[in-house]
């Protein structure tokens, strides 16, 4: 029996084997199709609770096979604190999601094709934390990365889906090379690709001087995946896919996955002040980037992905300052941001589904229709601005301590506590302004039916509420133990104790604060501020151009490479010899010089005769004169032959001659009329480039001759072509004995060049 | 099994021999392509078996001693490629069988197939390489009428730029297999190893050996001698266009690594920066001119051009791992290459037929997206090689 | 059509006399210049002019197989003369020879590679025929 307390790759195997089998659930019920695949991840989920316990106590369940160890590629997983605060994310939210897929999608023919690729996420996304080798890791990162391009495709028909899940997929993938480069320096510097090995590694990596080389790449392939400035637009534009999917990846897990790998590596690459400057300037500048954008969009889907950035620019700035207080917050807002961001989404697709619109100059009183939306709206909403005593309250009371407690951390708190302000504002916004404002109005074609549209956003949203109040040891459990695996003494996480007055007088300005420019905003629906000129500079509008650009350039490029016409093909091959061959000869050492002695006055004559003829076929102006000028080159070959003592050759040289003359005289009827394709200019280049071929190789051959190494092995060929070969005529022995199988392939030849001829002159297709 | 190289090089010429046996005494054409590619495949294994067993094996054609006669030598990599030959000429029999023309089938298009195998089976084995000379006519010749047979006007076109392109390459073969010979006396890659490690390194043996390495690097389709592969797979029927794409090219990169292996390396005339080089740049243009396309075969044709650039790369390390990724990288090229063009073939054919018009309609509106998305999943199967590589590098 | 009568004329008494020697050229191709490639070559010289003499039809009755069988058993003959000595457990490819005492005539030896130089002649022909023919019914 397979022991689960120990197997992570059966999860992975399980989410697997459902994404290639649910196709066959779908013609049973199609209704709750959602709620039957729920319920793998939901027995994970049971299964990763049950980790909590034991990992508390320390235990490190790993899990190894060999499968590529010549390049250090192994099936290597384990589980600790920090991964299983992922673990218990992806699959919990994951199961919800599920449910409320199936419902959101309802009928859709290609469901099948959205569960099997969500499933693949799942499966990745868990693999990937799981993993305990780095190319592992590499892969399945790259996985998450697929799938999203094509979860945001989904909607394959609209022109700006295919084009955000380009982009998306475009820069995740690009970061994703980083990482690999950053994955196969760290293996070198360590000298092992498991995880374990180099998380131990921490003074041996700071002290190499690829340091900043691996952070660097590494940062880059985390800010990619989670959308830190400058990669940063690839995720609004993302919002193109179903909203579930954008409650689940682009929420939840997948834009979280930067966070965890820089947390992962926190302890081996962190606390320098390389690390510091990376993380706290982009992790601040999404900060308040996001906040500030959130708070003009009129999408739902856009408020909450610009409020979900600046989150996350909020986790990479903590992570980079760093220390117990800091680290603490950043998990308990990773946590708190999951739950009430997802269910946030999710209400922002049960609104979409119903009102076929998330713009909110249009909606209005929608508690009224949807009570139970309401509600969770809500709740999602009061965490989302820090109210007490939700969690998402004890997550900003965790951030405004850590950096109060710290030395100099005043203008750091200033800032964002700024951010927070209109932070507050974009949550009022989304989950109360649809709902209650304009509450006599009647909006909305029919009422909502289907608790799964119900269960995400509520279990969520109460999630966020029960955990706020009732004491739990969630911090003992979980988020202490994953911060002693990210290196730290512990966490200062706290839920349900009051930190103290300062804190709580700035959580409470902070509110009152954010309630005033929420009212600001709400009276000022229409405005927006305009960038002006420098909207061309944004890095969005720089992709773009760069990536029009790149494509005419491929297109402009391939098409004077790859142009048609053969001679231009036959002048680059030819030429790039030349070169090649030049430049090597510049590099011989040694002597070299012309020894002609060996050359005979015939062989001169012959040569004559040969180079003459060519030459003529240049300036003949019919075709029978250019066959014959040929044939005149083949009567040189023929005495060359015949003059050094191969009669065998000859002979074949003369009756191959002579046929050849007879198929071409049998063909100068059907060709076309003699005419100049080229001009005179062209002809000299062309002259040029032979005459200096032939010079190269007359010269490489007079040169050769000066360097024989060893005599040749046809000196056995001469002393037992009678006595084994028996006979008398070497060649013939050659071809039919001592090299047949030569001969047999040559006759192979042959039978095909008659085939063809006989099929390309019999067969006509068209 | 004494002479276990020897089956699956001679059982695709008897096929080929038979077929084109009188009518009267052969047996039926179809049968006998499939179950000949199949014992092929069959063949292979049992060698790969053997040398499993017994380590590599050699063969000398007509029991003339090593240099003089012809040696065949097989390895496991040897081993491996006839597999893969064989698990590539049955599958492509089979979804000929299924989708190519009767036409094209009554006019010599299963023996043809068999002298292709027939060829590439005799590169795979060569111990000689006057002897690869002729394989390379083998496939040349064989490959250039499958890509003309049906005498469709681009075929021809393709055709002629196919054969002139390749004629030229034999040329310069030809060229560097003379001067080799002049010098060092002997062309058996076994008996070169030992004598050209006597050799001092600098002298005209470098140009010699340029000679072949272009003749390698133009099979390949390495930069700047790609032309002939986008001018010619594109055009014949897609079973074809899919050998292709399986066989030709790696035909050539296996004989740079046996090449660089056995001849420049104990030479010590190493052109690993000039391979590099034009791995880099097959590289960046194949992919560009992926991207530049539309048509699907043509998007395919250029990917395995940047493809047989990262092969090229990984020879270029010269180190054992790097090696090991360049050869991994060949086989999983071969794969996902056939199948890409054999389900290109499918798409075609569904896109055309009621039937399946859902399917079809699915397609037509993802587009060049859909076939992106394809070079995706590859690239990413493609990437822990790439590591491999990189590994190696400095 | 004074041309053509000769040409025909020319053919007709040529074509035995070439055979025949196409023949002793490929017979004695062992011993001296020669051989199946020659031999080859020079009966396709022969069919070829009675090509031109008679046209392809009379050509192609001329043969006892039409060229592509004609291939196809050189081919058989030459890897049949091959695989002799994998048959005997000798080798792959390696030659036999026999000792042939025919009444009237001098004994004399025969080998495999003789028989291996016989596909290829056939081959040769074969394939040059093809050629000319579909060239000239083109």
């Amino acid at each position: 029996m397979v022991d689960l307390k120990r197997d992570m790759l059966t999860p992975l195997l399980f989410i697997y084997g459902l994404a290639f089998l649910q196709p066959l659930f779908h013609p049973f019920d199609r209704k709750r199709i959602g709620w039957l695949l729920a319920l793998l991840p939901f027995f994970l989920t049971l299964h990763f609770i049950d980790y909590i316990e034991p990992l508390a106590q320390g235990e490190r369940p790993l899990e190894f096979y060999s499968w590529v160890p010549s390049m250090g590629l192994n099936l290597s997983f384990f589980l600790d604190p920090l991964s299983l605060l992922f673990a218990l994310l992806i699959t919990g939210i994951g199961t919800l999601v599920l449910i409320f897929s199936g419902e959101y999608l309802g009928n859709e023919p290609e469901q099948t094709r959205f569960f099997a690729v969500l499933l693949l996420f799942m499966g990745s996304m868990l693999g990937m934390i799981l993993s305990n080798n780095l190319i592992l890791l590499f892969v399945f990162w790259e996985l998450t990365s697929f799938a999203s391009y094509l979860l945001i495709g989904y909607y394959h028909e609209k022109q700006a889906a295919r084009e955000a899940a380009l982009q998306a997929f475009v820069i995740t993938t690009l970061g994703g090379l980083a990482l690999l480069v950053a994955v196969i320096l760290l293996g070198q510097v360590v000298g092992s690709y498991e995880l374990s090995e180099v998380l131990k590694q921490k003074e041996l990596l700071q002290a190499s001087p690829k340091y900043p080389v691996i952070l660097t790449l590494m940062v880059l392939g985390s800010f990619t995946k989670s959308a830190q400035i400058p990669f940063h637009f690839w995720l609004p534009s993302a919002m193109q896919a179903p909203t579930p999917v954008s409650a689940y990846l682009h929420s939840a897990t997948l834009v979280n996955a930067g966070v965890y790998l820089l947390s992962r590596f926190a302890p081996a690459l962190g606390g320098t002040e390389l690390w510091f400057w990376f993380l706290v300037t982009a992790g601040g500048g999404t900060l308040i980037y996001g906040a500030w954008m959130a708070l003009f969009q009129h999408d739902l889907k856009l408020i909450l992905a610009y409020s979900t950035l600046s989150v996350l620019g909020a986790l990479f700035f903590l992570l980079g300052l760093g220390g117990d207080a800091a680290i603490g917050a950043m998990l308990l807002l990773l946590f708190a941001h999951a739950l009430y961001k997802a269910a946030l989404f999710l209400v922002a697709g049960v609104i979409d589904h119903q009102m076929k619109t998330r713009d909110l100059t249009r909606l209005a009183g929608l508690a009224k229709k949807m009570p139970w939306v309401a509600f969770a709206a809500a709740l999602s909403s009061l965490s989302f601005i820090g109210l007490p005593p939700f969690l998402g309250f004890w997550a900003k009371e965790g951030v405004y301590s850590a950096l109060l407690g710290r030395e100099g951390g005043v203008p750091l708190f200033i800032f964002i506590m700024s951010a927070n302000v209109l932070l507050v504002a974009s949550g009022l916004l989304v989950g109360f302004y649809p709902f209650w404002h304009q509450f006599k109005q009647h909006a909305g074609p029919r009422h909502l039916r289907g608790l799964g549209f119900l269960l995400g956003p509520l279990l969520l949203a109460l999630f966020g509420l029960f955990y706020g109040v009732v004491e739990s040891d969630l911090p003992q459990k979980l988020f202490n133990p994953a911060g002693l695996a990210m290196g730290q003494a512990g966490t200062a996480v706290q839920i349900g104790h009051w930190q103290g007055g300062t804190e709580l007088f700035f959580s409470a300005l902070t509110l009152l604060l954010g309630g005033c420019v929420f009212v600001w905003r709400v009276n000022y629906l229409s405005f927006r501020p305009h960038l002006g000129p420098l909207a061309a500079l944004t890095p969005q509008r720089l992709y773009f151009t760069g990536f029009q650009y790149l494509k005419r350039f491929a297109l402009w490029l391939t098409e004077h490479i790859q142009n048609g016409y053969l001679r231009f093909y036959l002048f680059v091959f030819f030429l790039a010899l030349l070169l090649l061959e030049g430049w090597a000869w510049l590099r011989l050492s040694g002597d070299i010089q012309l020894d002609l002695s060996g050359i005979r006055g015939w062989d001169w004559a012959i040569a004559f005769l040969i180079a003459s003829a060519s030459l003529a076929t240049l300036f003949v102006r019919r075709f029978l004169f250019a066959i014959l000028s040929l044939s005149v080159v083949g009567v040189g070959v023929i005495f060359l032959f015949a003059l050094n003592g191969a009669p065998d050759l000859a002979c074949t040289q003369i009756l191959v001659e002579a046929q050849l003359l007879v198929l071409l005289v049998l063909l100068l009827s059907k060709l076309p009329r003699y005419s100049k394709v080229s001009s005179f200019w062209v002809h000299l280049r062309d002259g040029i480039l032979s005459a200096a071929f032939g010079g190269l190789i007359t010269l490489i051959l007079l040169q050769a001759k000066r360097e024989q190494h060893f005599s040749s092995i046809s000196g056995y060929f001469k002393a037992h072509a009678l006595d084994l070969g028996k006979g008398a005529n070497m060649v013939n022995v050659i071809l039919v004995d001592f090299r047949g199988l030569d001969t047999l392939g040559e006759i192979t030849v042959l039978t095909v060049a008659g085939i063809g001829v006989f099929s390309l002159l019999k067969l006509k297709i068209k | 099994m004494k002479e276990g190289i020897l089956f699956p090089l001679i059982l695709p010429l008897l096929m080929a021999t038979l077929s084109l046996l009188p009518r009267r005494w052969r047996f039926d054409r179809e049968l006998m392509a499939l179950l000949g590619n199949l014992a092929h495949l069959v063949f292979s294994l049992l060698l790969f078996f053997q040398i499993r067993a017994h380590g590599v094996q050699t063969l000398q054609i007509g029991a003339w001693p090593a240099p003089f006669g012809i040696t065949l030598v097989a390895d496991l990599l040897s081993a491996s490629m006839l597999i893969i030959t064989g698990l590539v000429g049955f599958l492509i029999t089979l979804y000929s069988l299924g989708s190519l023309d009767s036409l094209r089938q009554s006019f010599g298009y299963f023996p043809l197939l068999h002298v292709v195998v027939f060829g590439c089976s005799g590169v795979f084995v060569a111990g000689d390489l006057f002897n690869l000379f002729v394989w390379f006519e083998v496939i040349l010749i064989a490959s250039f009428v499958l890509l003309t047979l049906g005498g469709e006007r681009e075929q021809i076109i393709a055709g002629v730029k196919y054969v002139t392109l390749n004629g030229v390459a034999s040329t310069f073969f030809l060229t560097g297999i003379g001067l080799l010979y002049l010098q060092m006396g002997t062309l058996n890659l076994a008996d070169l190893f030992g004598k050209l490690a006597q050799v001092p390194a600098g002298g005209v043996l470098s140009l010699t050996l340029l000679f072949l390495l272009i003749t390698f690097l133009i099979k390949a389709g390495s930069f700047p001698f790609f032309f002939w592969l986008p001018a010619s797979y594109p055009t014949p029927p897609i079973a074809v266009s899919a050998l292709f794409a399986a066989l030709l090219t790696k035909v050539g990169v296996y004989v740079l690594l046996r090449f660089f292996s056995l001849v420049l390396l104990p030479s010590g005339v190493v052109f690993s920066g000039l391979l590099s080089w034009a791995a880099g740049l097959t590289m960046v243009l194949g992919v560009l001119g992926a991207w530049s396309q539309m048509d699907i075969r043509r998007i395919l044709s250029f990917h395995i051009i940047s493809q047989i650039g990262y092969m090229l790369m990984g020879i270029s390390f010269l180190s054992p791992l790097a090696l090991s990724g360049a050869i991994y990288f060949m086989f999983h090229n071969i794969t996902a290459k056939t199948n890409l063009f054999l389900l290109g073939g499918v798409i075609a054919l569904l896109g055309g037929s009621y039937r399946l018009e859902q399917l079809g309609g699915l397609f037509r509106s993802f587009g060049l997206l859909g076939t992106l998305f394809l070079f995706a999943a590859l690239s990413l199967a493609g990437i822990p090689p790439l590591a491999g590589f990189l590994v190696s590098s400095p | 059509m004074n041309n053509g009568k000769l040409l025909a004329l020319t053919a007709k008494y040529f074509l035995p006399l070439l055979l025949f020697f196409s023949l002793v050229v490929f017979f004695r191709g062992h011993d001296q210049p020669g051989g199946g490639f020659i031999g080859g070559l020079i009966g396709a010289v022969a069919c070829t002019l009675f090509l031109f003499g008679y046209g392809s039809d009379k050509a192609k009755s001329l043969l006892p197989f039409d060229p592509r069988s004609l291939i196809g058993l050189g081919l058989l003959l030459s890897l049949g003369s091959a695989l002799w000595g994998s048959y005997h457990n000798q080798g792959f490819f390696k030659s036999f020879w026999y000792e042939v005492a025919l009444p009237g005539l001098e004994p004399f030896s025969v080998g495999t590679p003789q028989f291996f130089d016989l596909g290829v002649y056939l081959v040769v022909l074969g394939s040059l025929m093809i050629i000319l023919l579909s060239m000239w019914e083109e």
